[in-house]
C-alpha cells in the first residue's frame, strides 16, 4: 500500500525534461532554418564558382528546400511552444499538489 | 535490341518545396512508426543467432517483398516509367559485400542499424549519439583512405559493375527488356518468395514458441497487457473487442506497434516516395547521405572548413542538398516526437562506460561499411529491393555475416 | 513457478540501464548460459522494446518462465532458468 503511494507521488510530479524538450525542438528547428538559409546557400555559391557540378544544386531546387524547410519550421515552431505550455502548465501543477 | 532510356521522366508535376516537403513527411512517418514498433534491423538479425527467433527477420523479408511487390506493380501496370525505378540503381561489385560485411558488424557491435541509431539518438539514448558521431568519422576515414582506391576500382571495372542504371536492373537481365511484362513477371520472382520466407519464418517461430511453452508463459497479468506487442502467440488469441482495445492503445501511444504493422506501414511509406519523387530525385528511402556524410559536412561549415572544395567523396559525390536531408530531419523529429508523447523520451546513458567507446568504434565501423556499400541498410539494402536490383541480395548476405561475428565477438567481451 | 519468480531472491542481476536493443537480450542470454538450472536472473532495463519484445522473444525460445516488475522508471525483468 505505502509502495503504492510512493508510486502515485512519483508519477504525480511531472518531470522537467518534458517540459524542456519541446522547446528544444523548436530552437533547434529554426536553427536549423537561418543555418539553411545563410550556410547551404553559401556553400552553393562556392561550389558555382568554382564549376563543380556533381554536388552543385540549382537555384530552384534550393529555393524549394528553403521554403519546404521554412513551412516545416513553423510547423514544428508552433506544435513545440503549444506542448512546451502544456507542459509548463502541468509541472506548475504538481509542483501546487505536491506542496 | 535498343538500349533502355536514362532520362528520367516524372509522374506528377510538382514543385521542388512540394517534393521536399512530402520527403519530409515521409521521414516523419518512418521515424514515428519506426520508434513506436522498435523497427531494427539489426536486431532482427542478431536474434536469429541469440534467440534462434526468425519472428523479426521474417517481418524484414515481408518489407522487402511488399517494397517490391508495391513498386514493381506500379511500374508494370505503367503509372511510374520504368527509367523512374532503375535509374537510380548502384553499381554493383565487391565492395557491396565488403561494405554490408563491415556495417553489419560495427552496428551490430554498436548497437543499431542506421535507422535505429538516428530513432534511438531522438528517443535520448546517449550511446546512439557516440555510434552517430563515431559513424561520422567513419565516413571521414572512408572519404580519404578508402574512396580513391574504391572509384577507380569502380571506373575500371574490377570486380565491379563500370554503372548503375538498367545494367543491375534484375527485368534487364533476365529478360533483357524493360517491358512492362518484363518487369510485372520479375516483380513476382523477387516480391513472392520473399513474402513466402517471410510469412514462414513467424509462423515457424511461434508454432516453436507454443511447443516449448506448452501455450503459456507466466507473468503479472497487468504487466502483460501493458507491453504484449508484436505478434501474439497462440495462447494470446485477440477477440474483436481487444482490437478495438488495441487500436485504441496505439493511437493513444499506450502500447507499441506491432512488428508487422509497422512493416506494413513503412513499405507504404517507400512505395509513396517511390511515387511522388518519380522523374525528380532518388524516389526512395535513403538515409546514409545524409546522417553520415552532410551532416558531417554541415558541422564543419560554421567552421569555415567546407570538405566539398577539397575532400574525395565529398567534392564528387555528395550534392549540397537533396530530398534526403529533409528526410532525415523529420525521420528525428518524428521519432522524438513519438517517444516524447509515449512518454518514453529520457536521456539513457549506459552504466558501463565500456559500451560508449564500443559505440564509437562501432560507429566507425558503420560510416566505413555504409560509405564502402554506397549506403546503407535502408538507401541500399530495402531500396535496392524496391529498385528490383540484385544489389540488396548482397548486401543481405554480407549484413547477416558481420552481425553473426559482431554476436561471437559480444560473447566473449 | 509465479511464485518462486515473484518471493524468491535473483541469484545474479544485469544492470542494462540506458542500453538498447540488441544489448539486453544479448548480455542476458550470455549470463544466462553460464547459470543453473534453478537459478533466477533478473535484468534492469528502463528500454521498453526489451521488456516488451526481445526478452520475452529469448525465454519463450529458451522455454524461460519471466516475470516482469515495474519500479519507477525502471523494469526487473526475471527469468527463471529451467532445465
Amino acid at each position: 500500500m505505502e509502495e503504492m503511494e510512493k508510486a502515485k507521488t512519483k508519477a504525480k510530479s511531472y518531470p522537467v525534461r518534458k517540459v524542456i524538450a519541446p522547446l528544444i525542438l523548436s530552437l533547434f528547428a529554426i536553427v536549423w532554418f537561418q543555418f539553411s538559409k545563410v550556410y547551404l546557400t553559401g556553400a552553393d555559391n562556392i561550389a558555382l564558382r568554382e564549376a563543380n557540378f556533381a554536388i552543385y544544386v540549382t537555384p530552384e531546387q534550393l529555393q524549394g528546400y528553403l521554403e519546404a524547410t521554412a513551412w516545416t519550421c513553423y510547423i514544428v515552431v508552433y506544435v513545440g511552444l503549444i506542448f512546451f505550455w502544456y507542459g509548463l502548465v502541468r509541472y506548475v501543477e504538481s509542483k501546487e499538489v505536491s506542496k | 535490341m535498343a538500349t533502355p532510356s536514362m532520362i528520367l521522366q516524372p509522374v506528377f508535376s510538382e514543385t521542388w518545396a512540394v517534393i521536399f516537403g512530402l520527403f519530409g513527411l515521409s521521414g516523419f512517418i518512418l521515424g514515428w512508426v519506426a520508434q513506436r514498433g522498435n523497427y531494427c534491423f539489426i536486431n532482427a538479425m542478431t536474434s536469429i543467432f541469440t534467440t534462434k527467433s526468425l519472428e523479426r527477420f521474417g517481418a524484414l523479408l515481408l518489407l522487402f517483398g511488399l517494397t517490391a511487390l508495391g513498386t514493381g506493380i506500379l511500374t508494370a501496370f505503367g503509372v511510374v516509367p520504368a527509367v523512374d525505378q532503375y535509374f537510380y540503381n548502384y553499381f554493383a561489385g565487391w565492395y557491396i559485400l565488403v561494405g554490408s560485411f563491415i556495417f553489419g558488424f560495427g552496428a551490430a557491435m554498436a548497437g543499431g542499424c542506421n535507422l535505429s541509431m538516428l530513432y534511438r539518438a531522438s528517443s535520448g539514448y546517449v550511446q546512439n549519439w557516440i555510434e552517430l558521431f563515431g559513424m561520422m568519422i567513419g565516413t571521414y576515414v572512408f572519404a580519404v583512405a578508402i574512396w580513391p582506391f574504391q572509384s577507380y576500382t569502380m571506373q575500371a571495372g574490377i570486380l565491379s559493375t563500370t554503372s548503375g542504371g538498367y545494367v543491375e536492373y534484375l527485368p534487364y537481365l533476365l529478360f533483357h527488356s524493360t517491358s512492362s511484362l518484363a518487369v510485372y513477371v520479375t516483380t513476382f520472382i523477387v516480391a513472392l518468395p520473399l513474402i513466402l520466407l517471410g510469412v514462414y519464418f513467424q509462423w515457424r517461430t511461434r508454432n516453436r514458441w507454443g511447443k516449448s511453452l506448452g501455450g503459456s508463459t507466466p507473468g503479472l497479468p497487468g504487466i502483460r497487457a501493458l507491453g504484449s506487442p508484436g505478434i501474439p502467440t497462440p495462447a494470446e488469441t485477440s477477440s474483436g473487442l481487444r482490437l478495438k482495445q488495441d487500436v485504441k492503445d496505439m493511437l493513444l501511444l499506450r502500447k507499441p506497434y506491432g512488428t508487422n504493422l509497422s512493416t506494413v506501414i513503412l513499405a507504404l511509406d517507400m512505395i509513396f516516395v517511390f511515387l511522388v519523387g518519380a522523374g525528380y530525385t532518388f524516389n526512395y528511402l535513403v538515409i546514409t547521405s545524409s546522417d553520415g556524410g552532410r551532416f558531417f559536412e554541415y558541422i564543419l561549415m560554421p567552421l569555415g572548413i567546407n570538405l566539398f572544395t577539397n575532400t574525395p567523396w565529398f567534392n564528387d559525390s555528395l550534392p549540397i542538398v537533396d530530398p534526403s536531408t529533409l528526410m532525415v530531419v523529420m525521420l528525428c523529429v518524428g521519432a522524438f516526437s513519438a517517444s516524447y508523447l509515449s512518454g518514453d523520451f529520457k536521456i539513457r546513458i549506459p552504466k558501463d562506460k565500456k559500451r560508449l567507446v564500443i559505440g564509437f568504434l562501432g560507429g566507425m565501423l558503420v560510416g566505413i561499411g555504409v560509405r564502402m556499400a554506397l549506403g546503407c541498410n535502408v538507401g541500399l539494402m530495402w531500396t535496392n529491393f524496391g529498385q528490383l536490383g540484385y544489389d540488396g541480395y548482397i548486401f543481405l548476405l554480407g549484413m547477416l555475416g558481420g552481425v553473426y561475428l559482431a554476436v561471437k565477438v559480444q560473447e566473449r567481451l | 513457478m509465479e511464485d518462486v519468480l515473484k518471493i524468491k531472491e535473483p541469484d545474479d542481476t544485469l544492470d542494462v540501464v540506458g542500453e538498447s536493443c540488441p544489448v539486453p537480450e544479448m548480455m542476458a542470454s550470455k549470463k544466462l548460459k553460464k547459470m543453473k538450472s534453478g537459478q533466477i536472473l533478473e535484468v534492469l532495463t528502463d528500454h521498453q522494446p526489451a521488456v516488451d519484445v526481445t526478452l520475452p522473444s529469448l525465454c519463450k525460445n529458451l522455454g524461460y518462465p519471466y516475470m516482469i516488475l515495474k519500479d519507477g522508471d525502471l523494469f526487473r525483468f526475471r527469468i527463471l532458468k529451467v532445465s
